[in-house]
């Protein structure tokens, strides 16, 4: 599997959300922040600062699902990544 | 036994149908002997209904109407009466109009009282139509002018005899005012020890036969928690915490992160929060959520109530807990409450329907307290209904840390409410009582000033017209102490021709003369006061009417 140009599919990391405070928020608080993050499985040809196993945020209003092979896969494009950890 | 009749249902009136293009209603007009005869005749009707339940051989009343459950109602209690009487006679039904306004008017100023002032009523003008009928050379407006001066002078003297209330004395004022009920006196007097004399003590319907109170020490709201996961007492359903911040809003919180400056403190110090606010559903989630598994102490309730009354119990609560008020209203902004804003209460209980918060000292002001109640008695002496008095008492008791709720009970719907009446009437007179003193009862007091007292022949009458003022009062303070003796079927001069001192009477339960007080035979000072006042002020109108004008109208037996 291979992304063209500077498409990146990446895979959504669940996990639960707590504030620096120690506060607990619900998948539903979580759901309300513009930026996601995610874990990179493959990037695209042309993408250069992205590479495979990168975990990032991303802007989830540009984002896309598919399904390959039974697995849930997100498909981005590299501007609308914001953060490399 | 007295029955009234009211003929009324069996017949249907109409205006004048002959003038009903016209495009104006006709009048009847009345003057002079025959409009004063008709009013008087008005009085009389509704005083010889209501002044036979006066004291504690006072009869029983049976009243039909579709107002009251089962269409009837048994009742010793005089406002109850007089509230069910409307004549068939326009003119009659004014007067009994005016009168039960100023007897409605005793019963919200002071509790009881409103036999009294009816029975005072109708002697006032019975005896003022008697003076100015034998003596035509008399100044009408001169002669009432007199009268309220001078009753003027007895409210004075009223003042001065009254005698603070005790504790032991608390049970008799309940029990004579629950028209002599023993059970009843003791329950009402034993709910005023315990919530204090500042406390407030308000009545409601059980759902049981019993009768029975409750009594809670603290802030009470009438909502519960918004998730059953706050519970962390399963025996009782309840969330129960010692030593808790508050947080008292108006504004719905939409997102958690609103509260991350006032939460911040409470997570990192594992402190304890209520939350007085509406939250929506996500919140509450989250915050159960934080509950369940972050083992957080939050507890959310919603504000009590609704609209302005809603705005004032916040501000109530947030006084006694020392809170910022944050508030839609003010244009506050809940993202900048932080941990400083929020009250603190001793300990909290949460049910599914009340919350119940124990005050500490640790945020609020004493004094600032003590402005707000000072402020809420003062527009309870002003609210003019029931319903906004009692609303204001409940703050007033919120603030002040007592509240006692008696909840009523009976057999029948019928028993439960008269019960209800009484014990309501009760209620208000031991305030009454605890507001301004008590005096001996019976209508000796009033008995006394008119005819032992040195405060009428101390009054030097310059006109004519004051002397007959004088004799007027003089008779009428007279008649509600003659009227329960009348009921009691003993003439007054069998008891009272030997007795002369003030507290000195006789005690009808006992059958024996005594020291009033000391028996128990007391009234609130201020049910005498209020009747007194009411009843000159409603026979002053009728002796000063000379015209009445009424809308004409036929009577038609129903076809």
């Amino acid at each position: 599997m291979k992304p063209i140009g500077k498409y990146i599919v990446i895979s959504n990391i669940e996990e639960e959300v707590k504030t620096d405070t120690g506060l607990l928020l619900s998948a539903r608080d979580a759901d309300e922040f513009r930026y996601k993050k995610a874990k990179v499985v493959a990037s695209g040809t042309d993408v250069t600062h992205i590479k495979e196993g990168d975990v990032i945020h991303y802007d989830k209003g540009h984002s896309f699902t598919m399904v390959i092979s039974g697995h849930h896969y997100t498909i981005i494009q590299e501007r609308d990544v914001v953060i490399v950890l | 036994m007295l029955h009234i009749r009211c003929e009324d249902v069996y017949l249907w009136y109409q205006i004048k149908s002959n003038y009903m293009n016209l495009g104006y209603s006709p009048k009847d007009l009345a003057f002079d002997e025959e409009a004063q005869g008709k009013l008087v005749s008005g009085i009389k009707k509704l005083s010889k209904a209501v002044k036979s339940t006066l004291g504690p051989s006072g009869n029983t009343v049976l009243i039909e109407s579709p107002n009251h459950t089962h269409g009837l109602t048994v009742t010793k209690d005089g406002v109850t009466v007089a509230k069910s009487i409307d004549l068939i006679d326009p003119i009659e039904n004014l007067a009994v109009k005016i009168v039960k306004q100023a007897a409605d008017r005793t019963a919200t100023e002071a509790g009881d009282g409103t036999t009294t002032s009816i029975v005072l009523t109708e002697s006032l003008i019975l005896n003022g139509l008697d003076h100015l009928n034998a003596n035509p050379s008399l100044n009408r407006t001169e002669l009432l002018r007199s009268l309220v001066e001078v009753s003027d002078l007895v409210v004075e003297k009223l003042k001065q005899s009254g005698k603070k209330l005790t504790n032991a004395m608390l049970t008799d004022v309940a029990t004579i005012s629950a028209n002599n009920d023993k059970n009843i006196g003791g329950i009402i007097a034993g709910v005023y020890k315990e919530v204090g004399k500042s406390g407030i003590v308000t009545v409601e319907r059980s759902q049981s036969t019993e009768t029975y109170a409750e009594t809670t020490l603290g802030l009470k709201i009438d909502r519960g928690y918004l998730s059953p996961l706050f519970i962390n007492d399963q025996k009782k359903d309840e969330c129960v915490y010692e030593d808790v911040m508050v947080l008292v809003a108006d504004m719905e919180i939409s997102n958690i992160l609103q509260l991350e400056l006032v939460l911040k403190p409470i997570i990192q110090e594992n402190k304890k929060i209520l939350l007085i606010a509406p939250c929506n559903v996500n919140v509450v989630n989250t915050l159960a959520a934080n509950v369940m598994k972050n083992n957080l102490k939050i507890v959310a309730i919603q504000p009590p109530s609704f609209g302005y009354k809603q705005h004032e119990l916040m501000q109530d609560i947030a006084v006694s807990v020392g809170a910022t008020y944050y508030s839609e209203k003010t244009g506050d902004d809940l993202s900048l409450i932080n941990y400083s804003d929020l009250g603190h209460a001793a300990k909290v209980i949460v049910s599914s329907d009340k919350t119940i918060l124990i005050k500490s000292t640790a945020r609020s002001n004493q004094q600032t307290i003590d402005e707000r109640v000072a402020q809420l008695w003062q527009s309870h002496a002003q609210a003019a209904k029931k319903a906004d008095k009692d609303f204001l008492l409940e703050r007033i008791a919120s603030l002040t840390g007592g509240i006692g709720v008696i909840y009523v009970g009976g057999n029948t719907d019928l028993e439960q409410k008269e019960l209800y009446d009484r014990v309501d009437d009760a209620v208000c007179a031991v305030r009454s009582a605890l507001e301004e003193g008590i005096l001996p009862g019976s209508g000796r007091a009033l008995h006394h000033i008119a005819t032992q007292d040195t405060m009428f022949s101390s009054i030097v009458p310059h006109s004519a017209e004051k002397l007959a003022a004088i004799h007027i009062l003089k008779q009428s303070l007279q008649a509600p102490l003659n009227q329960i003796l009348t009921n009691a079927g003993i003439s007054v001069h069998s008891v009272y021709d030997d007795v002369t001192e003030f507290n000195m009477g006789y005690n009808l339960k006992t059958g024996s003369h005594g020291d009033l007080i000391k028996m128990g035979v007391v009234d609130p000072l201020k049910v005498t006061r209020c009747a007194l006042q009411n009843a000159i002020s409603v026979a002053v109108t009728i002796l000063s009417t000379n015209a009445i004008v009424t809308m004409a109208r036929v009577y038609e037996p129903q076809p």
